[in-house]
């Protein structure tokens, strides 16, 4: 069977990347989890696995494309014969049927005397000793209360694995934690469909486990855990899946030996789509009128996010969804590609001269929008000054060479736990303004995004809670980020949550300049080369390098005598050595 | 006489999914012809099952509760049964509802024809009348609703009329002293228990250790406990070898672990479950596809391997319930239109109208169970509920079957004197993908026994009002 591989979500609220580069050519073949690609999104390049085992027929898509989520990149002539369309069933109870007068009713192995100890433990059931090994999805677990969706941190295990019941599978960051992942399954993974970035909703599968029917992995579970409602997607030949023979057939206890033919579309009957059939996770959670609409307008309930409890989608879910795609930038048709419109359409500039046309890639782009919208919202100001750090670079130098194997101290490690000092004195520095309610929003978190200049463009890796690091640390991390922001190996995940940035051009050269805040920030610190300058100090002239500082900030949030005392304070502890540790 | 004649839509089949297909096409405008060889539209559900059995019920439960007003200073005497009356109730209930669907018919146009309808081909039917005329109508669609039929298994079928199938038992023909009752399943309890109602002795056999298989055992023991003492004997694992009609009764050989043994009866009723209506009416000259068990191939659009046939109902596959029937009714009629329909129900209600009712939808425990699917359950005694006690009915049960990381409700399971009405409720949460929440934070009028299910949601993240269970169902 040939199937279609689809470009499947990267990360949120990405929906479209730039294919960066491809991994296969028509006949290779390939396993479940093999990387059949990279693409680039607007921060961060992520490769993509391919859950299929085939050879590829074809490859639809050629580096330097921008394809939409959900497009095709592949045709994969499948080895084995995953039968993906058998129809998902809906749960039904069973009553009526040749019920009684036969003898292969399931019999229940309940009743347990205890009527109230209720918990379903499915550890113990009796049936299970009839399987021989069935495969089971483990879906991400609640983290904690009050998480309904989880970035996935690392990934620990691979398709192949053998895993105890109770193995770390993974790790994943809330908003407040990275929290380990134990999966309480034991036996081999089939495939995993997670990885390293993606955000993913409490409930999302994580594993395909094949189980070991071993009493001593005590966890024995049937081929259709997910939900009643299921038909397993994967190809689990030896458990003893519920034939699909009738979309509305129950897991009956009949005798009578069921066809397993799934139900065949004749010819020039109505052309309804089956959105939210053949997969193997528990359906949507919608009701059927929001099922009507996604089906009439062709939208996979499970791309939308539902807004009611419990991620309930409603109506409203899904025309938002649809209006989103609508307004979506489609790719490199024109001047979507932004999402900014120029206010005059530019002029033929082949009547002056030859032009050469060269897309801007994802981070490019995403960085003009960014900045256009601080530009539009912030009124800028930029307050510079020098700083005399002619005894901190001394001793830094000193510290660099004797310790060879530390972490290299640089100036920017250096300023980053200046800043924070000058930030913990002057907290609106560390805010974002929240017009609609008026107030000063003040971070009491200490997170330094850090300029990282690379080949693909400027990006922003960020340093968490700088505060409680010394500067080594400070400086070990930053070299880590930085080297991974240049081979372009980020997270998502480190690139967000800034409450102050630094950009520092000192090692390329130049005197002052005006950086732009990186909204929602409030303010932004410039570096430029230091420069040693001749200084009166008490009638003499004495040589002193000067680091010169251009602080840009939000005017609407910070006035200028406020941001000239930040500059003061901050240039005062690159000065007294004693302010700043 | 014979004659041609063409309809857009013919809906061979008048029962709970035929006549709503019918009716629901006519409003979108086809021209529609519905075909059922009864003398009354409605099927087996209005003019042999659901209906008159819940009639019946009715009758046997105001009985019961007669009894048991005897305990709060109520005191009515036996109740003097004149059967000839009940018979009459339960036929003006039909016939009251049949004839209304005949009105609701010819007021939407719909041409109704009394004849049995056998394919000729895809788009052609033969018509035999009950005076032995035939014709042939042709159509652009058909629609397949010809339902299901009881088991009477050949080793039952003694040529006795003593020896009835569920049709027969509701005709209500006398009250025998004895009845055997074969098969624990629904139609069997809901009739042996009016039977008892009436008077009757009333044994029932099962062959494998409970009654109402499927449902889930802490639904099914409250009623069992009842019929336990309503019923002569409850006999589980016991098969019915042979059947032998004397002077004296019908003679029931009956075999279980303990050896063999011989009962005599003045009725048996044989309620082993029902098939589906497949054959006979010439499908094979069609492309339709029926399955080893007589059910006809469909897909989710009620669409059958044959481009010019849909099918709906009991045809079409299991579960055998009306409702099923009526929903997959207007899915076909979504196909004709090309509208966006589709059978995707995620709770299709069973209900055993027995004394007390059992009632679920979604996924059961027992599912859960056999899934390896992790779910939390909490069960709400009826004990706890004012209402219930005000009914002086606290033997029942509501429980909640839900996924632990939203807490989504997947299943509801009821038994208790209401639970047919209540799960109503239920459906609308499973099919909704309400959380136990939900279900917690809506008001539940009070006294009334839907409270529990409130309470069941409450102990899902919390401790029910009415009930205090240290770490009961609540997870790590």
């Amino acid at each position: 069977m040939t199937i279609e591989f689809k470009l499947q979500e990267v990360s949120e609220g990405v929906e479209s990347v730039d294919i960066a580069e491809i991994r296969v050519q028509p006949g290779d073949v390939i396993t479940p989890g093999t990387v059949v690609c990279e693409v680039e999104t607007d921060k961060a390049v992520a490769e993509i696995e391919c859950p299929h085992a085939g050879t590829v027929k074809e490859v639809l898509v050629s580096p330097g494309d921008t394809v939409p989520i959900g497009a095709p990149l592949l045709l994969i002539e499948e080895t084995a014969a995953a039968d993906s369309d058998a129809p998902q069933e809906p749960a039904t109870p069973e009553i009526s049927t040749a019920d009684s007068g036969t003898s292969s009713v399931s019999a229940d192995s309940e009743p347990a005397a205890a009527a109230d100890t209720a918990s379903a433990d499915a550890g113990t059931d009796a049936a299970s000793s009839e399987q021989s090994a069935s495969v089971v999805e483990f879906l991400l677990p609640a983290v904690s209360e009050d998480v309904t969706s989880v970035d996935v941190a690392e990934v620990l295990v691979s398709p192949g694995d053998r895993i105890a019941a109770g193995t770390v599978v993974c790790e994943v960051e809330t908003d407040k934690a990275v929290a380990e992942i134990e999966c309480p399954h034991a036996g081999t993974i089939e495939s995993v469909h997670i990885k390293a970035g993606d955000h993913i909703d409490i409930g999302a599968p994580l594993l395909t486990i094949r189980t070991v029917p071993d009493a001593a992995a005590g966890d024995p579970k049937d081929s259709q855990s997910g939900s009643a409602a299921q038909t397993p997607a994967v190809s689990s030949p030896p458990s003893p899946a519920p034939s699909p023979a009738q979309p509305v057939s129950v897991p009956a206890p009949s005798p009578a030996s069921q066809t397993a033919a799934a139900p065949i579309r004749p010819a020039g009957s109505g052309g309804a789509n089956d959105a939210d059939v053949n997969t193997a996770h528990p359906p949507p959670p919608a009701g059927p009128a929001t099922r009507r609409l996604a089906r009439k307008l062709g939208v996979d309930l499970r791309q939308v996010t539902g807004s009611a409890r419990g991620g309930r989608i409603v109506i409203e879910d899904v025309e938002v969804y649809v209006r989103s795609r609508l307004a979506a930038p489609q790719g490199r048709s024109g001047s979507l590609a932004t999402g900014i419109v120029p206010a005059t359409s530019l002029p033929d500039f082949s009547q002056f001269g030859p032009v050469e046309r060269e897309p801007l890639n994802k981070i490019y782009r995403a960085a003009a929008v960014g900045l256009h919208e601080s530009w539009l919202t912030i009124p800028h100001v930029t307050q510079h000054d020098l700083a005399d750090v002619t005894e901190l670079e001394t001793a830094r130098r000193r510290y660099v060479q004797a310790n060879p194997n530390a972490p290299k101290i640089t100036m920017t490690a250096i300023m980053i736990k200046a800043v924070v000092g000058a930030l913990k004195a002057f907290p609106r520095f560390n805010s974002s303004l929240d017009m609609e309610t008026g107030e000063w929003v003040i971070k009491k978190y200490y997170h330094i995004g850090v300029a990282v200049d690379t080949p693909k463009g400027l990006v922003v890796p960020v340093i968490r809670n700088c505060d409680q690091k010394n500067v080594l640390q400070v400086a070990a991390e930053l070299s880590d980020l930085a080297e991974r922001a240049r081979n372009r190996r980020l997270k998502p995940s480190e690139m967000r949550g800034a409450s102050f940035t630094i950009t520092n051009l000192g090692g390329i050269g130049g005197t002052s300049f005006t950086p732009i805040v990186n909204y929602p920030e409030v303010a932004i610190l410039g570096l430029s080369r230091g420069q040693k300058q001749l200084r009166l100090e008490n009638g003499e002239l004495v040589e002193r390098i000067m680091l010169p500082l251009s602080l840009s900030y939000d005017h609407r949030a910070i006035n200028g005598a406020d941001a000239a005392r930040f500059i003061v304070k901050l240039s005062g502890s690159l000065t007294n050595l004693f302010e700043l540790f | 006489m014979s004659g041609q004649q063409h309809a857009q839509v013919v809906i061979l089949g008048g029962g709970p999914g035929g006549y709503p297909a019918a009716f629901a096409a006519a409003d979108h405008g086809f021209q529609t012809v519905l075909i059922d060889e009864g003398e009354h539209p409605g099927g087996v559900c209005l003019n042999r099952g659901c209906i008159p059995s819940k009639a019946l019920l009715h009758a046997a439960k105001l009985i019961h509760e007669v009894r048991e007003a005897a305990e709060w200073g109520l005191t009515f005497g036996d109740p003097q049964i004149d059967l000839d009356r009940l018979r009459g109730f339960r036929t003006q209930v039909v016939g009251s509802l049949t004839g209304g669907i005949e009105q609701l018919c010819s007021a939407r146009g719909i041409e109704r024809i009394q004849a049995r309808g056998t394919f000729v081909d895809s788009t052609t039917l033969k018509l035999a009348s009950a005076d032995g005329s035939t014709r042939t109508i042709t159509f652009d669609h058909g629609i397949v609703a010809t339902g299901s039929l009881p088991v009477m298994p050949g080793l039952f079928d003694i040529g006795d009329s003593r020896v009835m199938d569920s049709t027969g038992a509701l005709q209500l023909p006398d009250i025998p002293s004895r009845l055997l009752v074969i098969g624990g399943g629904y139609i069997g309890l809901e009739l042996g228990t009016v039977y008892a109602a009436l008077g009757s002795a009333v044994t029932v056999v099962e062959m494998t250790d409970g009654l109402l298989p499927g449902a889930d055992r802490d639904l099914v023991r409250p009623l069992q406990k009842i019929l336990t003492q309503r019923f002569t004997d409850i006999l589980l694992k016991t098969r019915v070898a042979g059947l032998t009609a004397t002077d004296s009764g019908i003679t029931a050989r009956l075999e279980n672990e303990n050896g063999e043994s011989e009962q005599t009866f003045d009725r048996v009723l044989v309620s082993v479950g029902r098939r589906p209506n497949s054959s006979g009416f010439g499908l094979e000259q069609t492309q339709v596809h029926v399955d080893d068990r007589g059910f006809i191939r469909v897909d989710r659009h009620q669409r059958t391997d044959d481009p010019h046939l849909l099918a709906i109902g009991d045809v079409a596959g299991e579960p055998m319930l009306a409702h099923k029937a009526t929903r997959e009714a207007h899915v076909a009629i979504d196909t004709l239109l090309e509208e966006p329909g589709q059978f995707d129900c995620r709770a299709i209600p069973a209900v055993v109208f027995t004394d007390p009712e059992l009632a679920w939808c979604g996924l059961t425990e027992t599912e859960a169970k056999a899934q390896g699917q992790d779910v939390v359950v909490t069960r709400f005694p009826w004990a706890a509920s004012g209402r219930a006690r005000t009914l002086a009915r606290t033997e029942g049960l509501t429980k909640l079957i839900v996924e632990p990381a939203k807490q989504r409700v997947l299943g509801v399971g009821i038994v208790g004197p209401g639970a047919a009405e209540m799960i109503a409720e239920a459906v609308l949460a499973v099919e909704l993908g309400a959380t136990a929440r939900d279900l917690a934070e809506s008001i539940h009028a009070h006294p009334t026994l839907s409270e529990t299910i409130m309470e069941a949601a409450e102990g899902v993240f919390g401790q029910p009002t009415h009930q205090y269970k240290p770490r009961s169902a609540k997870r790590k």
